[in-house]
């Protein structure tokens, strides 16, 4: 096989990591963006001018980013900050969002330290594990 | 039968289905030795309730030409209580479908929302794509249901916290809950319960229904690690103390720890007898309204 000093290695990009990366430079950015903008801040990647466009539009019907038009061109903002959905996030995981056993079903609640106390002891009761 | 009679014992019926009832099966402890067929139980146990109460409602209602020009007070009672026996079926007829409805499209939406919260700020795992690691110290582990995008969220504070197998029983827990689409039976039972007013219902039924679906989760892990990497697990996760806690009924986790490290009893003989009590719970207002049409 020739040696092209230009080839990139071959990369299979989930469409998850495109919507982490073009996040990441729209958060990245204080003011909205444009989908040029965000190209060329992921120029390393070796992406389509569509796929950009494509991912921003996905992430604008998830409600993750904010479209707004100057001119002929869309621009596009983060709907929330990281640390938003970051406290979001473990709001609902934590359960102390209002309504979390709708969204997700948890391995096991948060107990107190008395009960903790009592489930280590039943714990005792089990053979050891020689295992580890 | 006459049918204020048939009318009267559906009505009563569905009341004891729905308040007392549960409070007295809520007792009966050794159902979370067979939570399938538990499961079965309260379900059938609800819907019982509103068959009985729309079978109730549908009588009433074929009482009432008969009954529209009153002579009496006997008879304009029976009127009176016919017309409200038939509002109040239609009531709870009409809030079943509703809620149907409601939770099952105000879950999806709760669900996307978080799950793509999750694919953002979580990182996949190539060996495992339906695995989310969330970069938090707190040990987290739940799943994220979904007939095509189903997620198992664990945290890097419960990797850290949990031995290779303990973490595989988790991991076998929650995979159980997306294969059994345990969310499904979980809606079904919340449904249920919003269908009747609030003065009627009881949380039992769906507080029983949340638990059980957690011990079919349990026994499936049991199944694929042993009881030791498991009640580890919830021993570690449950008492692993987090900022702003939402404690839940420390009462279920003790129970699960407790199930996991008894040994289990041979429960074949039970499980049909659960079974059989269902079936007849949900067929006795069958009977009732055969009793009424032809004796």
């Amino acid at each position: 096989m020739p040696d092209r000093p230009d080839a990139r290695p071959a990369r299979s990009v989930t469409l998850g990591e495109l919507e982490r990366a073009v996040m990441d430079r729209v958060w990245d950015t204080p003011d909205a963006v444009s989908v040029r903008e965000v190209h060329a801040g992921l120029a390393e990647r070796d992406l389509a001018y569509t796929t950009v466009m494509t991912v921003l539009d996905r992430l604008a019907k998830k409600g993750l980013v904010l479209r707004e038009r100057e001119g002929r061109a869309w621009l596009y903002r983060a709907a929330n900050t990281r640390e938003e959905l970051a406290a979001e996030l473990m709001d609902t995981a934590l359960g102390t969002a209002e309504d979390r056993s709708a969204a997700l079903v948890a391995f096991v609640d948060r107990v107190s330290p008395d009960e903790a106390a009592a489930l280590r002891a039943a714990l005792d009761r089990l053979p050891v594990d020689p295992a580890g | 039968m006459a049918a204020g009679w048939a009318v009267l014992i559906l009505v009563g019926y569905a009341i004891v289905l729905v308040g007392p009832g549960p409070i007295w099966v809520g007792r009966w402890r050794f159902l979370h030795r067979v939570p399938r067929a538990a499961v079965v139980l309260w379900q059938t146990g609800s819907v019982a309730a509103v068959l009985s109460l729309v079978a109730a409602g549908v009588l009433a209602v074929r009482q009432v030409p008969d009954l529209l020009a009153p002579q009496g007070i006997v008879a304009w009672s029976q009127l009176i209580a016919y017309v409200v026996v038939a509002l109040f079926a239609l009531n709870v007829a009409a809030r079943l479908l509703f809620c149907l409805g409601r939770v099952a499209a105000r879950t999806r939406a709760r669900r996307a929302r978080h799950r793509h919260l999750v694919d953002l700020l979580a990182d996949p795992r190539h060996d495992e794509p339906t695995l989310r690691v969330l970069a938090d110290e707190i040990p987290l582990a739940y799943c994220l249901p979904g007939l095509r995008a189903a997620r198992v969220v664990v945290s890097a504070g419960t990797l850290a916290a949990l031995r290779p197998v303990e973490v595989a029983a988790v991991l076998a827990h929650e995979r159980a809950h997306l294969r059994a689409r345990h969310d499904l039976v979980l809606e079904t039972f919340t449904a249920l319960h919003e269908a009747f007013p609030h003065l009627v219902r009881s949380s039992i039924p769906l507080a029983e229904g949340r638990l059980l679906v957690e011990l079919l989760a349990d026994d499936a892990a049991l199944r694929s690690t042993g009881p030791a990497p498991l009640a580890r697990a919830l021993v570690a996760v449950a008492g692993s103390p987090v900022p702003t806690p939402a404690l839940g009924a420390g009462s279920d986790v003790v129970l699960r720890v407790d199930r996991i490290t008894r040994p289990a009893p041979q429960t074949t003989l039970l499980s049909v007898a659960v079974s059989a009590l269902a079936l007849g719970i949900v067929a006795l207002p069958a009977v009732i309204v055969f009793a009424h049409t032809l004796l």
